[in-house]
This record gives structure tokens, sequence and C-alpha cells, in this order.
């Protein structure tokens, strides 16, 4: 064997070696690649259900099928008891049953969830008059409300009391667990699927 | 190495690149779509939020203070369906009834990723078909809310609701 041939065989190994480098980085690529949409199109998913869930109550504040429950109420602060800038109470039907409910969400703090790649995500709860709360991990990271007047403007300080014609909720939602997670979480953007909303208290209390 | 070979590592090589640019295509293209979807659900946010801040308004100038109308002749003519003198057309805080919203045209900034452009439109409908636009008042209003990100969405997003008229004696 010469030693032509010898550099032809080194040569060939080093290229080798470097296509298989290559191949492995695309490996790991395709891997991240997969897990990280796979997690984000579940987020996605989680705050279309999050969002349907609090439509639905907020779209009852201030409804009941017995008529009596909201008769005469014109102030606003009988409906919405609790406004807080992550937590907000109020009353409306909201299983349908004769009767107006107290429906209560608010979140819980990030050190409930230590177990999760993400270090942001949170419960959120939901409590029905004076059940035990329900509280669910569907990745999310933000949840804050806002009260505005019937001009538009915005009602603080927090707690607000009175006075709220419209709500406007922002929650995000992130993926829970990342690939290369370390990485990943650093830049809160990444994953995150955000959602606003503007709501309106109680407008069936009002003629149109 | 004979020429043979030469051809054979280059065309290896050839093909390897054209799987990596394929790889690669796919990857962006699956981020492009989830980047898509993303905003899209960011527009359906604000288009419900602006038919959710229409529908806080009186249905109509003239039911302003709770008067009872029972005639739609009474109501505001189709011509007259925009902003109100007073009002700034830019600024949908100062509105008073649903349908100065009809060309209310305004620029989304504040949303964490994309800027949206928001434009809305209302007219008549007839109660039996709300997709067909009335040329007479009647007591139902259709606003449709067209969402557009020319930079970041290659689609809009356009939603309808129909508000109607009702009176509690």
């Amino acid at each position: 064997m010469g030693f032509t041939t010898l550099i032809d065989i080194i040569g060939s190994m080093i290229i080798g070696g470097m296509v298989m480098l290559l191949l492995f980085r695309l490996n790991d690529a395709a891997a991240e690649n997969v897990y990280n949409n796979t997690g984000e199109l579940i987020a996605q998913e989680n705050i279309a259900t999050l969002v349907s869930i609090l439509e639905h109550d907020f779209r009852k504040m201030g409804y009941s099928r017995n008529l009596a429950d909201f008769a005469g109420v014109t102030n606003l602060a009988e409906i919405v008891t609790i406004a807080d800038s992550d937590r907000i109470r109020f009353k409306g039907d909201v299983d349908e049953n004769v009767g107006a409910d107290s429906v209560e969400y608010y979140i819980g703090p990030t050190s409930e969830i230590p177990n999760t790649a993400n270090p942001r995500d949170r419960y959120l709860y939901r409590v029905i008059n004076d059940e035990t709360p329900v509280r669910v991990n569907l990745g999310l990271t933000h949840f804050k409300l806002k009260y505005f007047d019937g001009l538009g403007e915005q009602l603080l300080p927090y707690p607000v009391v009175g006075g709220i014609q419209r709500i406007q909720i922002d929650i995000a939602v992130e993926n829970v667990y990342a690939y290369d997670s370390e990485r990943y979480y650093k830049d809160s953007t990444n994953s995150q699927v955000f959602w606003r909303q503007i709501r309106l208290s109680a407008q069936n209390l009002r003629n149109r | 190495m004979n020429t043979g070979q030469v051809i054979l590592a280059v065309g290896a090589m050839v093909l390897l690149s054209t799987i990596l640019l394929r790889v690669n295509n796919t990857f962006l293209t699956s981020d492009e779509v989830l980047d898509q979807s993303k905003y899209s659900f960011l527009a359906t946010s604000i288009a419900t939020s602006i038919i959710e801040q229409s529908k806080n308004l009186s249905f109509d100038e003239q039911t302003l203070g709770d008067i009872n109308i029972d005639n739609p002749s009474l109501l505001t003519p189709v011509v007259g369906l925009h902003y109100d003198s007073g009002e700034d057309p830019h600024d949908c805080n100062t509105f008073d009834d649903f349908d100065d919203f009809n060309n209310y045209t305004y620029t989304d900034s504040s949303m964490p990723s994309a800027v949206f452009v928001v434009t809305c439109r209302v007219d008549y409908v007839p109660e039996n078909d709300p997709e067909t636009v009335s040329g007479v008042p009647t007591f139902n209003k259709k606003i449709t809310v067209t969402v557009s990100s020319p930079h970041y969405m290659s689609d809009v997003i356009q939603l309808s609701s129909v508000f109607s008229y009702w009176y509690f004696r």
C-alpha cells in the first residue's frame, strides 16, 4: 500500500466522519423540531380549550334563567364582585340550572408546579359557588385582567370596585416540556401562544 | 483517485446536499405553519373583541336612551350607517351605537407578535336571510370584521355577527 493510498483512506475517513457528524446533527435537529412543534401544537390546543371554557363562563355574566336573580340590578358591582388583575369573581348561571352561580377564576403561583420543565407555568383555578376549587395545568403562564368603563378608560387601581363595562382578558400558554428546555425557556416568546379577548360585563342587563 | 471516483464523490455530495436542503425546507415549513396558526388565533381574538365591543352599544342612533322603536323605517337610513358627528372615526371608544363601526379601520400593534389591520363593515340584513345585504332598514344589523396582517399572515380572518334590536317592556 503506497503513501498515496494511505492519504486517500485517511482523507475518506475524515470526510466520512464529517458526513456522519452531519447526519447525527440532522437527526438531532429533526428530533428537536418534531418535539417542539408537537409541544407547540399541544399548547395551541390547550389555549383553545382554555378560551372556550372562559368564553362559556364569561358570556353568562349577569345572566340567569331565574329573572328574579338580577331584577332591579343596575350597579354592575353586584355582578362582578371581585375584580383584581389576576382574579375575578362574578355572578352568572353557568350550569343552566335555576339560579345564578358565583364563578371565580384565579391563578396559582409558579411554585405549585415545580416538576415541569417550564419554570413559568401555573395552575388556573375555577371555583363555582362554594365547591372545591378545580385546577388545571394547561401550560398557562400569563393570566391578566383589565377592566374598562363605558368610555373605554381603564379602571385602576386594583382591585376595581364597580363601573366595569368591559373586561380584557390576556392569556398566554406555553409548551410545558420543550426539547433542550434550559435553552428553550430563556426566551419566553419561543413557544408562547397568546390570546387577548374583550368581553362585556352583564350585556343581558341592558336594553338595546 | 480516478475520474470515476471523483464523479461518484461529487454525486454523493450533491445527493446529500439535496437531502439536507429538503429537510431544512420541511423544518421551516412546519415552523411557518405553526406561526401562521398563532397569528390566526390572535386575529380571531381581535375580531371577536371588536364584535363584543360593538354589541356593548345601542342598536341604533335612534334607540339611544332606551327609546322604544317598533317601525324599522324610523331607524338610521342605509346611507347613514357610519360614525356620527362628534365621534372620532379612528377611536371606537367615542362610538355610541352599533353601526358607527361601519368602515372603521385601525392598526393594532399592541399584540406581542404581529401587527394587525382591522376593518369593519356594518349592513342591515333581512331577518330570514342574513347573508344578503338589505337596501332598507331592518331590525337586524350584521357586522363583518376583517383582520389581516400583510407581513405575517398569508390569509385574512373574517368574522361576522348579527345584532338584532330588542326591548324589554
